[in-house]
């Protein structure tokens, strides 16, 4: 059985534990995280313990990085030079030169790396790339994506601070970003409008639009501007000469449960769109067995590398006004 | 688990072979009555073609999955039970509870396992509305109502004799049982208005509305007709609210989808993408026969369901309600 290590133990670290505990194929043999309180709270819950960084990779043959962005460079370096396979939540890396470094690292360690870029794990993305390379909807000539909600709340705030997180661009889109290129592929210019450097509290939103290689053109939203409690909306128009897929997730929630909470007055209206297999552990799963066959993970080192490459071409066009060419 | 299915009759039949696949149990083969639709069907899944449904069960094969037309579903069983092999048979069983109590007797006397398919259970919206209920966070259930809408078929589902009925039998079946495998509760009287449509030219009823009242006191309606136009972008819905004393949940279990605008064929479709329920089914039965646990679904459910039925088939008639 492998044993995996977790790093952060945050929302992400949180779901992480759940996904590799589901595959009921590794043992999970320590939780690290800056503050050990959340790592032993965390631990209890999956009867394992909190051990400090230098442990945790003694002791793993998988470290899974769960920690805020800015962070994502040193533990990964650090896996790699000690020889562990590594999962790295997205994005790969707060800048273009942390993600270099930690490709050329994942490569010399010869390890199983893999960027979480999950969105390629969720059905209704999925099936999309799948329907578009059967010929859906003929050559692709456009898209429209939508990504939001509210502004996130992590541990000591650290989405607010754009050193750490990158904003909205960097944090949420990435996911989109990912998606359109695995569909369209290579991005030739990106143009972006956005709040972030406003600085704005707990408010950011952004719009970008880029060129693909191939033609298509793709227009992304970005939101951390619903007010706390807003619905996180996903959606995506893509259109081809032979076609149009429309999604909206608002639409298509099959439950939706009105319930009226013990302390509150008010009842809340919470809608949902369960799955049997949820999109973290196909993608944790999937990383495990390419581990465990020596198999090339879905999402290459390249391709978390391109994704921040985009997003922080699309930051560099908000600062100058103009198109960013990749 | 060594896996052989008799008949292609029904729609369910192709996505149960697609499953036998993708989940690589060992598909030892197929037979049907309909050499056309058993050939089409073998030459599809790289299966062989047993011209006689004996040859079939002589084969080692564990259970057998069997999507004749209703008519035939008894024939069907009764022979692979005399096989001893398991069998997993589209709903309903039969067009009448002396033979579903038949069938349900020789199952047992025979000892091997018998599952009516009932795959909207494994919905993961619909049992994470069953666990929400279980977990109380709608308080008693006060009333339900439910639609299972359908186009109108072709071939056998449309025929008096092999169906047995139309969407009372085909639609309303399935969704008496999610009704009942939510509440728990029996059905103890029931009220239908049943249409048959003149111009449609088919033998059975093709719009219904139910109404029941459980023994508790809960009630529900429910729609099960062939309402929906060829052209409807979706193959129907399946949907239920559930009113409650502390809450409602709105279940539309089949709300995952995208839409697909066509350009050529100018046609605009509905493509599902949650969770694939058939296979969740199997997957599920399966491991019930492989590890002899207390089972999941039992043949009396699938009796209970035909039961309110065919009651709504008398009360149509008589247009008064029906005790049970």
């Amino acid at each position: 059985m492998l044993k995996v290590g977790i790093i952060g133990a945050g929302t992400m670290g949180r779901t992480h534990a759940q996904a590799w505990a589901d595959t009921r194929r590794v043992e999970i043999v320590g939780i690290y995280d800056a503050n050990p309180s959340y790592a032993e709270a965390l631990a209890s819950h999956y009867s394992t313990s909190f051990l400090d960084f230098p442990q945790l990779l003694k002791k793993a043959d998988i470290v899974d990085v769960c920690t805020p962005t800015h962070t994502h460079h040193h533990y990964v370096v650090e896996s790699a030079r000690a020889g562990k396979h590594i999962f790295c939540e997205k994005p790969l890396a707060r800048t273009l030169e942390q993600g270099e470094e930690m490709l050329k690292e994942v490569e010399k360690a010869k390890v199983k790396f893999m960027v979480g870029q999950v969105l390629r794990w969720f059905p209704e993305y999925r099936k999309a790339k799948q329907m578009i390379e059967e010929g859906a909807i003929g050559n692709p000539l456009s898209a429209r994506t939508t990504r939001g909600g509210a502004f996130p709340r992590g541990i000591a705030d650290w989405y607010a601070d754009f050193e750490k997180s990158g904003g909205v661009i960097l944090d949420l889109i990435i996911h989109d970003f990912d998606f359109l290129r695995w569909c369209f592929g290579e991005v030739e210019r990106v143009f972006a409008y956005s709040l972030t450097f406003r600085r704005l509290e707990h408010l950011d939103y952004t719009l970008v639009i880029l060129r693909f290689r191939s033609g298509v053109v793709a227009h992304i939203e970005g939101i951390f501007a619903y007010p706390p409690g807003s619905p996180f909306r996903t959606s995506y128009e893509i259109v081809g000469d032979g076609g149009m897929l429309i999604f909206d997730n608002q639409s298509t929630m099959p439950l939706k449960a009105l319930t009226k909470p013990k302390e509150s007055a008010m009842g809340v209206a919470v809608p949902e769109s369960p799955l049997a297999e949820n999109p973290y552990f196909l993608e944790i799963e999937h990383f495990l067995t390419c581990v465990e066959k020596g198999l090339e993970p879905e999402v290459k080192a390249e391709d978390g590398f391109q994704a921040i490459r985009i997003a922080l071409s699309a930051i560099e066009s908000v600062k100058l006004g103009k198109p960013v060419y990749l | 688990m060594k896996v052989g299915m008799i008949s292609f009759a029904s729609t369910t039949s192709w996505e149960y072979a697609r499953c036998i696949k993708e989940i690589g149990l060992e598909f030892v083969g197929l037979a049907d009555g309909d050499e056309m639709r058993g050939k089409r069907a073998s030459e599809a899944f790289a299966v062989p073609y047993f011209s006689n449904k004996e040859n079939l069960l002589s084969q080692p094969i564990d259970v057998v999955i069997i999507c004749s037309e209703t008519a035939h579903r008894k024939g069907d069983v009764l022979l692979s039970a005399q096989a001893e092999k398991h069998v997993i048979c589209e709903m309903p069983f039969a067009t009448s509870l002396r033979d579903t109590q038949e069938i349900i007797r020789t199952c047992e006397e025979k000892g091997v396992l018998l599952f009516p398919a009932f795959p909207f259970r494994y919905s993961p919206p619909l049992k994470r509305a069953k666990e929400l209920i279980e977990d109380g966070q709608i308080g008693e259930i006060l009333a339900m109502k439910g639609t299972h809408r359908t186009k109108v078929p072709q071939g056998w589902q449309t025929k008096k004799t092999l169906a047995g009925g139309g969407v009372i039998l085909q639609n309303a079946v399935p969704m008496i049982d999610i009704m009942r495998w939510l509440t728990k509760e029996e059905v103890a009287e029931v009220y239908v208005e049943i249409k048959k449509t003149p111009h449609l030219n088919i033998e059975v009823e093709d719009t219904a509305a139910l109404a029941l009242r459980f023994k508790n006191g809960i009630f529900a309606t429910l729609d099960p007709s062939w309402c929906y136009p060829s052209s409807f972008p979706f193959w129907g819905d399946l949907s239920i609210d559930i009113v409650g004393r502390d809450g409602t949940l709105i279940v539309d279990a089949f709300a995952q989808v995208l839409c697909h605008a066509e350009g050529r064929k100018a046609s605009y479709t509905k493509e599902y993408w949650g969770s694939d329920i058939y296979s969740l089914m199997l997957r599920d039965y399966l491991r019930y026969i492989g590890e002899r646990e207390e089972l999941p679904v039992s043949p009396l459910d699938g009796l209970k369901a035909l039961e309110v039925a065919l009651g709504g088939y008398q009360s149509g008639e008589k247009k008064e309600p029906v005790s049970l």
